[in-house]
């Protein structure tokens, strides 16, 4: 039977381009929404991930840096500093405001850093000062070069003009972008001098980031203590959160236009050929085999879908890169499984039908011409 | 021919829909077939032919009666197990070849093989030897839609044969056949029966079957009677001026109370359209309609 089903299908070549390409459009559609899903909410940690710092301090009851505030009195840099094993600690004043191009306006992260400061700047530099002094700001490349700004030119935050002092690297995404600007100007922007949002701690060398977080807890009260790894994990989760509902419905989607796809195609596959599926039984083939036959076409389909899903999504990849660098694809290896479950649940679900026919198929058809 | 009976079917009756519009397709059929021997049921359209056919072969369940094929009592078992009983102990063959059309040849002969416990090296063989047998030995590659009509029979011979079964049903065999190959056929179920032991049963038109057949069972409103005498009864097509069995004609029409009969479904139709040119011309002579 497995012959006779793998020869059906390979003698019905359009028929099975068409349900094949259907089921990869739908579930490659499914990758593409997750990669970049994934992606985004990747990039919007990559700055506490590229912040150099192994634990973040913040204020009790905070433990996020996405959709978060977290206020603290920057005295407390000089608490932690006395905390044994502590080699620096750099405060940083955060907001999530827009930032003014022109007549654009960018969400952004607006990250207030020390002149000096070892942790919390930006990580890799196209051109121009890491260290943004007052007045000044160091803002995306991807950003300058969309908005037609260089170096020199001016942009906006909360009615101030800053001025253009660098340019970095890997501080955009389609959700947001990332722009450093000095702490004192932070503090006069926001008014709230004295004050820092979170605390960026590097140990001694040697000093595992758990260590360090232990000690501070025990040593500054009032506070949140979280590990770097532990901080971009909590940002990571609350971002995904965020999205979480539209890509499950739009991972529904997929999954019924797969189902419906298969389960056409099989079917009218199967109404086509019911005269020789009454020809088999005729000539001693069971129900059972027939349906574990019907079955394993829906699986072959899916699978194949499946792989050319994945297949275009990895080959689609680079010319995002290429050709839209601000939307950054990621696929997870649990989308991958978490889609491969879905392609077995299609095929079976479009087995049902086909099923449902060829078990009304009656022998005795072998007798109508 | 052995005495053992290969076929039998004890007051195998089949009724279609209930009450007023019950209608009994075969009535109460006594039959014994035995081993070795070439049957034909024969009869005019309508008759219940294929019915009986069907149920002989486990593919109908009847409404009662009973059916025994070599001892075994098809109709007392369950849907599970006639299926290997079809693949085991009966070869089937039908008047539109009924081959499966994505495989080819050799995997058309040898897909009943895979249905039953068996040595597959040694189908394998019993296959080759089917095909060169059959004159099919160059065909094996073939898909069906590239073989002519005797060639598709003959590969659906090799298949009803393939399990070496001691009973084989056919509908119409040479239905679809023109003279030649249909007498090909005729032969090579002649000799599947004289030469090799089994028992052939052919629903059949076909008056040249009977030339090869041992005996001829006439079914005629659902029940089975004795042949009538006369071997045939010829009468003219109206339309083509072919000769016509009146008895087994599939094709007749009425007309001002007079019945005609035609060769095939064309000939009907056109008589229909226009029947009195046709009639003229039985009128002038050419054959005169019953």
């Amino acid at each position: 039977m497995i012959q006779l089903t793998i020869k059906n299908l390979l003698q019905e070549r359009t028929r099975l381009a068409i349900s094949l390409g259907g089921v990869a459009l739908a579930l490659f559609l499914v990758l593409l929404l997750e990669g970049i899903f994934e992606g985004t909410s990747e990039q919007l940690v990559a700055y506490p991930e590229e912040s150099k710092a192994d634990v973040w301090v913040m204020q009790s009851g905070v433990s996020n840096m996405h959709m978060a505030t977290s206020v603290l009195p920057a005295r407390l840099k000089g608490a932690i500093d006395d905390v044994p094993d502590v080699e620096s600690v750099s405060p940083i004043i955060y907001a999530n405001v827009p930032v003014r191009t022109g007549a654009k306006r960018w969400p952004s992260y607006v990250v207030g850093v020390q002149p000096g400061s070892e942790q919390g700047g930006p990580w890799d530099m196209k051109e121009g000062s890491p260290g943004p002094k007052a007045g000044e700001a160091v803002i995306s490349d991807l950003m300058a070069s969309k908005s037609g700004l260089v170096l020199g030119d001016e942009l906006e935050i909360l009615g101030r003009k800053l001025r253009i002092a660098g340019l970095s690297r890997g501080t955009f995404s389609m959700a947001n972008t990332i722009t450093f600007v000095s702490y004192e100007d932070m503090e006069a922007l926001l008014g709230v001098p004295g004050t820092a949002s979170y605390l960026l701690v590097k140990g001694r060398p040697g000093i595992s980031a758990n260590v360090l977080a232990e000690s501070i807890r025990r040593s500054v009260s009032g506070v949140n203590v979280m590990t770097r790894e532990e901080f971009v994990a909590s940002d990571l989760s609350m971002s995904r959160q965020m999205g979480a509902e539209v890509i499950q419905v739009m991972s529904l989607i997929g999954f019924v236009v797969g189902v419906l796809v298969i389960g056409l195609t099989m079917y009218t596959a199967t109404v086509r050929r019911s005269r020789e599926y009454g020809i088999a039984k005729a000539l001693g083939v069971r129900d059972r085999q027939l349906l574990a036959a019907v079955g394993f076409q829906s699986v072959i389909v899916a699978l194949l879908g499946l792989g050319l899903a994945i297949a275009v999504a990895y080959l689609f990849r680079p010319l995002v890169n290429a050709f839209v660098p601000e939307v950054p694809l990621v696929y997870p290896a649990a989308s991958l499984v978490k889609l491969g479950l879905s392609a077995l649940g299609i095929a079976f679900l479009a087995s049902l039908l086909p099923a449902y026919r060829i078990s009304r198929v009656e022998p005795a058809v072998v007798f109508k011409e | 021919m052995s005495e053992h009976i290969a076929l039998k079917a004890i007051g195998l009756t089949k009724t279609y829909g209930s009450g007023h519009t019950a209608v009994k397709a075969v009535d109460n059929v006594f039959l014994d077939v035995r081993q070795g021997e070439l049957a034909l049921i024969m009869g005019p359209s309508g008759s219940g032919k294929t019915t009986l056919l069907s149920m002989l072969g486990g593919l109908l369940r009847p409404t009662s009666g009973q059916v025994f094929v070599n001892g075994t009592e098809v109709t007392a078992l369950n849907e599970s197990r006639l299926p290997d009983l079809r693949a085991r102990e009966i070869g089937f063959i039908f008047q539109a070849f009924n081959l499966l059309s994505s495989l080819n040849v050799n995997e058309n002969v040898l897909f009943p093989a895979g249905l039953v416990r068996g040595d597959m090296r040694n189908a394998r063989l019993r296959c080759g030897l089917l095909l060169e047998r059959l004159g099919l030995g160059s065909r094996r590659h073939y898909l069906p839609k590239n073989l002519s009509g005797g060639e598709k029979q003959r590969v659906a011979i090799a298949r009803a044969l393939i399990n070496d079964p001691r009973l084989v049903l056919a509908d119409e065999p040479t239905g679809n056949l023109d003279s030649k190959t249909g007498h090909e056929v005729m032969m090579i179920l002649h000799d599947i029966a004289r030469d090799e032991g089994r028992t052939v049963l052919i629903v059949t038109h076909d008056p040249r079957l009977e030339d090869v057949a041992d005996r001829i069972l006439w079914l005629e409103d659902g029940r089975l009677l004795d042949r009538k005498e006369e071997a045939h009864l010829w009468v003219t097509d109206p339309v083509c001026g072919m000769k016509v069995d009146e008895w087994t004609a599939t094709y007749f029409a009425t007309h001002q109370g007079k019945r005609y009969f035609f060769c095939s479904q064309r000939c009907l139709e056109r008589f229909q359209k226009d029947p009195e040119p046709y009639i003229k011309k039985l009128e002038n002579g050419l054959a005169a309609p019953r």
